[in-house]
């Protein structure tokens, strides 16, 4: 796929100068979680814990793949297929297959269906982050020539981002966006996660707005969820260490 | 640390906020060979923060417009795939838009330099990791890692925190292999100690360590890695308790109470050895589920292949009647090798148990022409010694190949003594007959089995072969003395005796092998083939002498109830099954079909009996996703039964000589088919949860008793039946109110179930049986309660209520329908000084049944007052329990054709004054050399 990518881009640029760049098609990202440390990190490492035995009977990584369809400054993200050959118990992964983002990135707005409990539609302006650059920081992702950026979210979560200017449009998987390019690379240390592309395929997909399900504000679900925090979290102090991934996760 | 951080970061983003706006404009051009410039990429950069304040796309003939910028100083960046990356600084001042007019994007003069990391690119050399070990660079007690690096030779670390390795700035900073805050090595070496870091890795660029991220490092850069100690955790922790108590006066024969255990678990890094042993008399027969873990071997965890799990239990379970004085010790180890490769799980344990009991039982017996009482009181002592000891050993050969050899020995050692009287008479109370025995038994047990598992996946995803092969080796032998004399009455005196001095020895002999191979497919997207075969041969052989006294020893053999028996069972078994995994939907359905031979070798009359048939094992899983929180499942698995030796062995048993136990070979193996529905749901934000289920399960072939008597003596045996079934539902609903933090629960259910067995009538060897069938119904409907403020105080309540009837078709009388009802409290306070109170309350009360002669509600309360000393290190605890000394031991039944009451001598009220020392040292830092 690399290949095949690297091909059309060389027939690109030596062809039709204006299509070197390219403003659509559908991107593969690979996304891998270390189980093993994120878990401990909710749950602590105290030894003889039960918790300890749960965390060494599951797969030290999780892998699933998600595919980022974009077209016309407009982009969907959504889950495809694990990648696992050891399952991990579902609902320790936090992966929800039935989530659906859709960014418009040329209205700053977006549109996601979130499946906690029910299919929330959430909606709202895209995040303005404010990014650090590292333009001497080059690395090659997919066949493509990445930059690296860097952000704080949620106050103390860091995010590192790699774009590249070769895609025209300004997003990246879940609701990241706002760099000079697409984003085709992410890790965030406090999620033990890391987002990849794989590969490129170009065409033109149709980007729908999803439209299954409650309508919320962002503010109102991370309202909702931040009670549902606070709540645990008076019932057991350690429920904050494990609401907060959850939180990040829902709101990237 | 943090805050500083925010505290800077907000620092910086204030600072534009009171500066003006300004616009930037230009045109890019390729002067050399005239390329369109259009899209290339012009950011501006705020020079002192690195952020990215604006960016813009060059239009189709390179222009380019940045509007409404804040004024102040910026690095601007312009990137195109095939030019060079230009950058320069400006200064955007207030009312001044600024022109830059044509810029050419051949120079490649004014390259990065002046960008972000201050002393510029890195100059790019080849060369190998550089590791410098930690230990052998001697620092002082609790420095950090900055310390450690200014003594490492060819590192320097300047005053701004600022690494310079081999000549060369330190620009990527990991902590095993993973970024630590960003790139920021400042963060990192002030707040690491020294002596945890094992090596300091120094190279160049592109290397596995930044395998976690996966991202390949197109560029080369000067990399430091600190490789954290693998024993960076490494200590102790452990209890010692000490408790004692006075005996209850009201209960004869009660002993002063004593509860002391001492626990120990020492680790380092992946090793773990822990011991632990106690001596009580308070009923402490196992180790409780948090010091098992702790403790004990624990329980192992797996997964199953599509996300299950399931946990099997460390160790075994004690349980005793009476009261139980018992001595427990217990050591495990296990360790990981050679980076997790290899695995070793060891651990024995040993366990006595001294044990006087007095159980009485009251019964009353149905059948079609008559009905009668019983009434039984037996005595008894008895010392059990168990010893076992497991290994589990787990070795990945490769990264396709694994290797798992499980082994496990066991021992049982039990020597007991008793006296029973046992009466039967009739509804006038008129004797029937009365029995007096006494008798020694001793047993010992051993049981050895080992299983090795070899796992293989092949290149192609989800394609694994499993071959796996076990033995199991079993050995019984008994040595029991009994003398019994039954009376049997007519007219209120007794008409004849019936003598019994016998030594029974007995030796079984048990041994298995097993064998299994499995073969997984992926056929296409999301299903899967497996293929197996299954093999198992077993030989089985119980050898049993009678001796009746003669002249002061053993040594007459009674043939009629002695007898050396074999069975031996051979099966191949080949099965296939198909599994389906979708987003929804899981789905996996399959079967085996066990092609069985028994045989029956009664080795004692020379004779053999041959029995081949075919058991299959259907079964399937549905499992659908009916929302994210919303899931419903069907489940249905039949499988057969083989029947057990002493089931078959068509002797006699006359231990108990009013109730004799005799084999039957002709007793067919049975099946059963289980059936279940699941739903459960549970909606996170609202907290709210209903589960559900329902099963169904029928047996063809069941094994029931059938049952003769002849004036009060029952001779019974096993045989083959259909019509035994029964049904369980269940119900939850719980939610919780959020303004008070109440957890509040409803719960309801009906059970049926229907036995069958066969009974003929009391009197007289007429020969003819009748089939009995017993149907009980339960109704229950519960509430629960659950409140927790962490830190202050959480309580519990679960209440139950209960109708129940039961109908026997073997006589009207035996119809019975009472209420039962109950509650269980626990609740938990935190009080100043230290000081907390637990408590929990059973409640139990059943509707008295005017046949049996006692009262049946009981309330068994604990209470426990604990005081922590000296940062909890000590705690001192009382303990009481049965506070209001109501706990007899009572158990009610009603099955076929008799209703029970029974009542053991327990455990009753007795308070401990105990003392605990936590020990606790746990080293996350290894002590530096």
């Amino acid at each position: 796929m690399k290949n095949l990518i690297l091909i059309s881009l060389m027939l690109c640029a030596g062809g039709v100068k204006a299509q070197k760049f390219i403003s659509s098609g559908t991107i593969e990202f690979e996304v891998k979680t270390n189980l093993h440390k994120s878990l401990t990190d909710m749950w602590g490492d105290e030894e003889g814990d039960w918790a300890k035995s749960l965390i060494a009977s599951q797969p030290s990584f999780t892998i699933n793949y998600y595919k980022y369809h974009f077209n016309n400054g407009k982009a969907n993200y959504q889950y495809d297929r694990s990648g696992d050959t050891k399952k991990p118990i579902s609902w320790l992964t936090n992966v929800n297959e039935d989530d659906f983002w859709y960014n418009d990135y040329v209205s700053g707005r977006f549109v996601n269906q979130k499946a906690i409990d029910d299919n929330y539609i959430i909606s709202g302006e895209l995040k303005k982050v404010q990014w650090k650059l590292y333009p001497q920081d080059i690395t090659t992702i997919a066949g493509f020539n990445c930059r690296r950026a860097s952000a704080i979210l949620y106050d103390s979560v860091y995010v590192f981002a790699y774009y590249t200017d070769e895609i025209t449009i300004n997003g990246g998987p879940m609701s990241l966006n706002g760099l000079p390019g697409m984003i085709l690379g992410v890790t965030i240390p406090r999620l033990f996660t890391s987002w990849i592309a794989t590969s490129l395929t170009l065409g033109e997909p149709v980007i729908k707005e999803p439209s299954r399900g409650k309508k919320k504000s962002e503010t109102e679900l991370m309202q909702i969820l931040t009670e549902v925090g606070k709540s645990r979290a008076k019932e057991w102090k350690n429920a904050a260490r494990w609401m907060n991934p959850l939180i990040w996760r829902t709101f990237l | 640390m943090r805050t500083f951080l925010l505290l800077a970061f907000t620092l910086i983003y204030s600072l534009p906020a009171y500066s003006q706006k300004t616009s930037i404009t230009g045109t890019l051009i390729d002067s050399l060979e005239g390329k369109s410039l259009e899209n290339a990429v012009i950011s501006l950069i705020g020079d002192k923060d690195s952020v990215l304040a604006d960016f813009t796309r060059a239009g189709a003939k390179g222009n380019f417009e940045l509007g409404a910028v804040d004024t102040g100083s910026y690095i601007l960046l312009i990137t195109h795939p095939y030019f060079a990356d230009y950058s320069d600084k400006l200064r955007l001042q207030p009312g001044k838009p600024l022109n830059l007019g044509f810029i050419d994007m051949l120079s490649k003069s004014k390259l990065l330099e002046e960008v972000v990391v201050k002393g510029g690119a890195p100059i790019r050399i080849k060369g190998d990791t550089t590791i410098y070990t930690a230990d052998s660079f001697k620092v002082r007690e609790g420095a950090n890692v900055e310390e450690l690096l200014k003594k490492l030779p060819g590192i320097q670390v300047d005053r701004n925190g600022q690494i310079t390795a081999l000549g060369e700035k330190v620009e990527r900073f990991l902590v095993d292999g993973e970024e630590f805050f960003g790139s920021d090595p400042g963060i990192a070496t002030k707040n690491l100690r020294a002596d945890i870091v094992k090596d300091v890795q120094v190279y160049k660029g592109k290397s596995d360590q930044a395998a976690f991220t996966g991202i390949d490092d197109g560029q080369s850069k000067q990399t430091m890695n600190l490789v954290l100690k693998e024993d960076k955790k490494k200590g102790y922790f452990g209890k010692l308790e000490a408790g004692a108590g006075l005996k209850n006066k009201n209960q004869p024969g009660d002993q002063d109470k004593f509860n002391n255990a001492l626990m120990f678990n020492a680790f380092k890094a992946k090793r773990k050895i822990a011991a632990y042993g106690i001596m009580s008399n308070t009923g402490k027969l196992n180790l409780d589920w948090d010091d098992r873990s702790k403790y004990g071997g624990g329980g192992e965890m797996q997964t199953t292949e599509d996300g299950g799990i399931f946990i099997t239990s460390g160790g075994d379970y004690n349980s005793s009647d009476g009261i139980p004085t018992n001595w427990n010790a217990g050591i495990h180890y296990n360790n990981k090798f050679n980076e997790d490769k290899h695995s070793l799980n060891a651990g024995y344990r040993v366990t006595k148990i001294n044990a006087p009991t007095r159980a009485t039982t009251y019964s009353r017996n149905f059948l079609p022409d008559s009905t009668w009482l019983s009434f039984s009181d037996n005595n008894s002592y008895s010392s059990n010694i168990k010893q076992g000891a497991n290994l589990i050993f787990e070795t990945k050969l490769d990264s396709m190949n694994t290797l798992k050899l499980t082994a496990n020995g066991n021992s049982n050692n039990n020597e007991s003594s008793y006296t029973n009287y046992s009466e039967n008479r009739d509804v006038d109370s008129a004797f029937i007959n009365a029995n007096t025995r006494q008798g020694k038994n001793k047993a010992d047990n051993t049981n050895i089995n080992a299983n090795l598992l070899w796992m293989h996946k092949f290149k192609k995803l989800y394609r694994t072969l499993s071959v796996n092969g076990g033995f199991n080796h079993t050995t019984a032998n008994g040595d029991a003395l009994l003398y019994s004399k039954l009376d049997f009455y007519k007219n209120g005196t007794v008409d004849s005796s019936a003598i019994i001095d016998q030594q029974t020895l007995s030796d079984n002999l048990s041994n298995n092998i097993n064998g299994r191979i499995a073969y997984t497919e992926p056929l296409m997207k999301d299903v899967y083939l497996e293929l197996n075969f299954a093999f198992n041969s077993g030989k089985n052989t119980n050898d049993r002498k009678v001796y009746a006294e003669n002249g002061g020893v053993y040594n007459r053999l009674i043939d009629s109830l002695s007898n050396n028996y074999e069975f031996n069972s051979l099966s191949n078994a080949p099965g296939l099954s198909l599994r389906l995994n979708k987003k929804k939907l899981n789905l996996s359905a399959g079967t085996s079909a066990a092609f069985t031979r028994y045989e029956q070798v009664d080795i004692s009359r020379s004779m053999v009996r041959d029995y081949q048939f075919v058991n299959h094992n259907p079964r399937a899983n549905i499992n659908y996703k009916i929302k994210p929180s919303e899931n419903l499942s069907f489940n249905y698995n039949g499988y057969g039964r083989a029947p057990s030796l002493d089931q078959l062995q068509p002797i006699p048993d006359n231990s108990d000589p009013l109730n004799i136990f005799v084999g039957n070979p002709l007793l067919k193996p049975s099946f059963n088919h289980s059936f279940r529905i699941n739903y459960n749901s549970f909606k996170m934000l609202s907290e709210r949860n209903i589960w559900a289920y329902m099963g169904y399960n029928f047996t063809q072939n069941a094994f029931v008793q059938f049952s003769e008597f002849n004036e009060g003596v029952r001779r019974y045996s096993t045989v083959n039946t259909n019509g035994v079934a029964n049904f369980n539902s269940n119900i939850n609903y719980g939610f919780k109110i959020k303004s008070i933090g109440l957890r509040l629960g409803f719960g309801g259910g009906y059970n049926f179930n229907q036995n069958v067995d066969f009974v003929n009538s009391f009197n007289a060897n007429d020969g003819v049986s009748q089939k009995n069938i017993t149907r009980s119904n339960r109704y229950r409907l519960g509430l629960d309660i659950y409140k927790s403020v962490d830190g202050k105080y959480d309580f519990g309540l679960y209440t139950h209520t209960a109708y129940n009837n039961s109908k026997a078709t073997v006589n009207a009388a035996a119809d019975a329908k009472y209420w039962s009802n109950g509650f269980n409290f626990w609740g938990n306070v935190q009080l100043p000084l230290k000081f907390e109170i637990r408590t929990d309350l059973d409640a139990n009360f059943v509707q008295k049944d005017a046949r049996f002669p006692a009262d049946n509600n009981y309330v068994i309360w604990n209470g426990f007052l604990t005081k922590k000393i000296y940062k909890d290190q000590f705690e001192a605890k009382l303990s009481v329990y049965d506070i209001l000394n109501q706990n007899r031991g009572y158990n009610r039944n009603f099955s076929s054709y008799s209703f029970t009451e029974s009542y053991r001598t327990t455990l009753q009220r007795f308070w401990l004054i105990s003392f605990v020392w936590n020990i606790t040292k746990l080293n996350t830092t290894a002590p530096s050399k």
